[in-house]
């Protein structure tokens, strides 16, 4: 804390950046925009991104304010475990290279993670399915939101219902003007600045502070913190790891980037993606254990990170956090607007609503449910509801219970819907009693448990033969 | 079991120089995909 | 990510905290007066008994003064193990890398504060406990991972052949 008093920017200067940002997106998300001629333009980039941007759109989608704040938290209450814990998450990005090189030849013409489901599994599958969904797209998007507004309003002290609206009305704005080109173009870009930032800020510790003086602090006064046998630590990492996995596995933002990347470039895009993240909450995480040498003693674990910055940075640190924070959560709410209208429009709209609707149509009503998502997200957000983070937390057994029948459903022709559908509600159901009965690190590791056991079970008794050739749907001639 | 220094200082230098090249890999990318008219 | 939870109330602490945050020293130089008067604090605990080795400890007052938090495992503070000096004005402070044992806090007496003292018992997760999570995650990842790759060769196989 350099400044006697007062915000770390002063409200001209946030109101400055986050005016020049928003310009910029915007401009570059309708300079992009041009080239869509056509829904599928819109909605997948026209199916043909290259390596350099599907690679860089996986990892900086994966790359959540959570990474740039919770990594530190977890280092500063589980020691090494915490970040190195946490790195794993990748493993969902690495692991789902194989199945978007997949979904990619199965699926050459569909739009969602919903289309697959309801090819492979029916009706019932689809409608767990897309309850899981809503309730984690929804859940993501608004706590992005808050976020965006909370962020502001402690740099600068700008009101949070005017951060929260910029930063919603800015990525509404570029990903309605320029569909999931614009959101894969600005996460390229994003993804530069928050590598750039990270590395920027652990680079100014390690030379402020050298390891050998964290490391014998650590040792001396937190021993805890460098036991690679921390019961706690050891005790959540797999719960955590299934947690990610399930995200990344049922969620169309992944799906919709799958099958918008051109031919072959699924496979090493999300490789490639995953091992360029899996260092980065390692650079975020190591800069809490800085944290008692420097007498930091937060007031609550997730102020670590950002508390060293500024520590150690001092007012450049607030500006390098405020852009990385900001980079971070645009380049997933972007991705999240996009991919959720696209499950709105093509799966409820289209699938289920309005099967005749013209090609033009569907690009006007994706553009519309865009703009309606921001609308609700932003309802949600105005009364700055703190408990919604609470809810949260047991988004784990929603989305584990997923991983699964997604990965059977696509190599597998004896798994039948009944069991994919019980698998994921009575998987979810199982994380729910166990995150109510027993604990948080339980929720996604039970669910997936129980799901696979289902599947399992499935596998065994069933005779059926699914015709692949039933997922490669040929669209209805359009008016 | 506790984490050596000489552990602990290449888990941190790996990752920060594995980080600090990712920028360089993706630009490099983005550089080859431009030339060769394969960005989209 | 893997941690949804707390993602909104956490970025709201964070910042709105942290970069409010004014020394304890600013507040307390131009007004001696306050500053001689001894004020009781009233140290409390976010828990009796820690799982994970960090707590929290909270004033029930934002600090008048430049406090220190003294730590000792005997009631009577005759040896002190370790001393935090407070940190800015907030009211609370999280305390991480504990290991097994029972502590006690309060405030380094001083002319212009005291406080009562806290008791914390310590107590990590027992191992069959960490570690039957542990290898059950690792079995069912084991078999994802197997099954995964495993189907995923079969089926380049079968598109070759």
């Amino acid at each position: 804390m350099s400044e006697a008093s007062g915000f770390a920017l002063s409200s001209s200067l946030g109101l400055t950046l986050v005016v020049l940002f928003g310009i910029a997106w915007i401009a570059f998300g309708w300079y992009l925009g041009r080239a869509n001629k056509t829904h599928e333009d819109f909605a997948l980039a026209g199916r043909n991104v290259g390596f350099a941007l599907a690679a860089a759109t996986a990892m900086a989608t994966w790359v959540t304010s959570n990474t740039t704040l919770v990594a530190p938290q977890l280092t500063y209450q589980f020691g090494i475990w915490g970040m190195v814990g946490y790195s794993f998450a990748a493993l969902g990005l690495i692991l789902f290279a194989p199945l978007a090189a997949r979904i990619k030849r199965l699926m050459p013409n569909g739009y969602t993670s919903g289309d697959f489901i309801r090819l492979r599994y029916g009706r019932t599958a689809w409608w767990v399915f897309i309850i899981i969904s809503v309730v984690y797209a929804f859940g993501w998007l608004i706590s992005l939101g808050m976020a965006g507004g909370i962020l502001l309003e402690a740099l600068s002290g700008l009101d949070y219902h005017i951060g929260m609206s910029a930063i919603l009305l800015i990525c509404v704005g570029y990903t309605l003007f320029g569909g999931l080109r614009a959101v894969i173009a600005t996460d390229f870009i994003q993804a530069l600045i928050i590598i750039v930032g990270v590395v920027l800020i652990a680079w100014f510790l390690i030379d402020t502070v050298s390891l050998e003086s964290i490391h014998h602090e650590v040792q001396s006064n937190h021993p805890q913190l460098l036991d690679l046998l921390f019961p706690a630590a050891i005790m959540f990492l797999f719960n955590n790891i299934f947690f990610g996995l399930g995200e990344i596995f049922h969620s169309n933002v992944w799906w919709s980037r799958a099958l918008a990347f051109k031919g072959k470039v699924a496979f090493k895009a999300y490789l490639l993606g995953g091992f360029l993240w899996l260092p980065i909450p390692i650079v975020t995480g190591f800069i809490a254990l800085a944290a008692p040498q420097l007498g930091i003693f937060p007031p609550s674990a997730d102020m670590v990170g950002p508390m060293v910055a500024a520590e150690v940075l001092g007012k450049i640190g607030a500006v390098v956090v405020f852009i990385v924070v900001f980079s971070a959560l645009a380049s997933s709410l972007d991705s999240l607007l996009a991919a959720t209208s696209d499950l709105v429009t093509r799966d409820i709209y289209h699938k289920l609503l309005n099967p005749q609707a013209s090609d033009k149509h569907l690009l006007r009503f994706n553009r519309y449910s865009i703009l309606g998502l921001g609308i609700v997200t932003w309802l949600f957000c105005l009364p700055q509801i703190a408990t919604l983070g609470a809810l949260l937390n047991f988004a784990g057994a929603f989305v584990a219970s997923t991983i699964f029948p997604v990965v059977l459903g696509l190599y597998q022709r004896r798994l039948t819907g009944t069991y994919a559908a019980a698998a994921m509600a009575l998987g979810t159901l199982s994380g729910l009693i166990g995150y109510f009965a027993i604990g948080f690190y339980v929720a996604a590791l039970l669910s997936c448990i129980v799901s696979a056991a289902i599947c399992g079970l499935g596998l065994l008794t069933s005779r059926a033969r699914f015709d692949w050739q039933q997922l490669n749907e040929k669209e209805e001639p359009t008016s | 079991m506790i984490m050596s220094l000489t552990a602990f200082s290449t888990l941190v230098w790996v990752c920060l120089a594995l980080t600090a090249c990712a920028p360089l890999i993706l630009l490099g990318l983005w550089l080859k995909d431009f030339l060769s008219k394969q960005l989209w | 990510m893997p941690k949804l939870d707390g993602f909104s109330i956490h970025i709201a602490l964070l910042f709105l905290i942290t970069l409010l945050a004014r020394p304890a020293a600013a507040q307390s130089t131009p007004d001696t007066e306050q500053a001689q008067t001894t004020t009781e604090y009233q140290l409390f605990l976010s828990t009796e008994r820690s799982r994970e080795g960090y707590f929290v400890v909270s004033l029930d007052q934002p600090p008048q003064a430049q406090l220190t938090l003294q730590q000792s495992s005997d009631k009577n503070f005759n040896k002190i193990d370790a001393e935090f000096v407070w940190f800015g004005d907030f009211t609370d402070m999280t305390l991480t890398g504990f290991g097994d044992g029972d502590y006690f806090f309060r405030l380094k007496p001083t002319a212009v504060a005291t406080s009562n003292v806290v008791q914390l018992q310590v107590q990590h997760y027992p191992s069959w406990q960490a570690y039957g999570l542990f290898f059950t995650g690792l079995f069912l990842f084991c078999i994802l991972v197997v099954t995964l790759i495993g189907l995923h060769m079969r089926t380049r196989r079968q598109e070759v052949a």
